[in-house]
């Protein structure tokens, strides 16, 4: 209820205490005007045709106002209510308008998100990727150096197996050679050399060096 | 003091006998300071072959070691300087000589060439019998081998079979 349905209120209200109070006036000058006898005795009581017409009054001006307020206070309701549906058309537009727009934040904020997320996700499987790389080098090292060595291992044992395979053989074909040379000296001096000949062929060096060194 | 060296070098034959005893009188040059009130023969005990040991003790007693540790010192030191001038006679020879044999060898030496000598043996059958000698910066090769090498190719066939 507006200012304006109030203030028609008040001016019937105004109008039904105006009536009241002109009965009220006329009553007690009809009582003035009584016997002397009569005079002395104030009644502040109201005449028996008073009230009912106050009744019947009051209710033709209740029956005459409530229509009109009815239809004032319908005209009221319905101004104020299409206000404020006005209000509310707007402030759904300009609420639908933020839901936009902070629909479009949100997306705009979960793209970013995302594209953040995406970022960090490519950056994990990097890191991992290269982790998993390292440690992959590290174990291709790792078996290239085991597998060296083994094969060094390997070599250097063959090359041991050589070395004494020559040393053997060549053994072998020095005592040919001695069997070979013993065989070849004895033709020469007649005879196979044993421990005294040896001795023997000491002397006569040092016979001989004698002569020429000591 | 030269006839006690003199005597003393009799038990050296080889380069290693000689090697043996430079080390010995290095280990006394160690021990003549300490202990003194002990002999020194005792305080080797253990350390030196025995029988230098006992040579030791006879040439203590006998007072040819001096009493006094500066002077043993000096004694062991001359020793030393003795050995060291001892000559060398590098024998290259094709079999390995007996003991008896080393010892011909240096008395050969002693009677023939009236000096002590120390032989550094080396073993090589490749030179068929004879020996190489070096000696005071002279070579000799008297090897067997090298009297074959003086041999003809025809010469050296023999029975078949062929030696190079």
């Amino acid at each position: 209820m507006d200012n304006q349905t109030f203030f028609i209120i008040s001016i019937s209200l105004g109008v039904f205490a105006a009536i009241v109070i002109i009965l009220f006036g006329l009553d007690i000058y009809y009582l003035a005007k009584k016997p002397k006898e009569e005079k002395g005795i104030l009644s502040l009581k109201f005449s028996e045709k008073f009230l009912p017409e106050l009744e019947k009054l009051i209710s033709q001006e209740i029956k005459r106002a409530i229509p009109e307020i009815n239809q004032k206070v319908t005209n009221e309701a319905i101004e104020y209510y299409k206000k404020q549906m006005a209000i509310f058309s707007q402030e759904a537009e300009n609420k639908m308008a933020d839901w936009d727009q902070i629909t479009k934040k949100e997306i705009l904020k979960f793209s970013n998100i995302y594209s953040q997320a995406e970022d960090l996700i490519l950056q994990a499987a990097k890191n991992k990727a290269g982790e998993l790389g390292k440690g992959l080098d590290e174990k291709i090292d790792r078996i290239c150096q085991s597998v060296t060595e083994t094969i060094n291992q390997k070599i250097a044992q063959t090359e041991k197996n050589i070395e004494d395979y020559k040393k053997e053989k060549l053994k072998e074909v020095d005592q040919k050679i001695y069997q070979i040379i013993g065989e070849v000296a004895k033709k020469t001096i007649g005879k196979a050399i044993d421990i005294s000949d040896h001795e023997k062929l000491v002397i006569e060096a040092l016979e001989k060096a004698k002569k020429e060194i000591f | 003091m030269k006839e006690v060296f003199e005597e003393l070098v009799k038990k050296i034959i080889t380069k290693e006998d000689f090697l043996l005893f430079i080390e010995e009188i290095n280990l006394l040059e160690q021990v003549v300071f300490k202990n003194i009130e002990v002999p020194l023969w005792k305080r080797v005990k253990g350390k030196v072959r025995e029988e230098f040991r006992n040579e030791l003790q006879k040439l203590e007693k006998e007072g040819v070691i001096p009493a006094s540790p500066n002077q043993q010192f000096s004694f062991f030191d001359e020793l030393k300087n003795y050995l060291q001038k001892i000559p060398q006679v590098k024998l290259e020879i094709a079999f390995e000589p007996s003991e008896d044999f080393l010892l011909r060898i240096k008395k050969w030496f002693k009677e023939e060439n009236h000096q002590e000598v120390i032989l550094d043996i080396t073993v090589n059958p490749k030179i068929v019998g004879g020996a190489i000698i070096e000696y005071q910066g002279y070579f000799r090769d008297f090897s067997l081998v090298k009297e074959m090498d003086k041999l003809t190719p025809h010469q050296i066939l023999v029975g078949g079979k062929h030696y190079e």
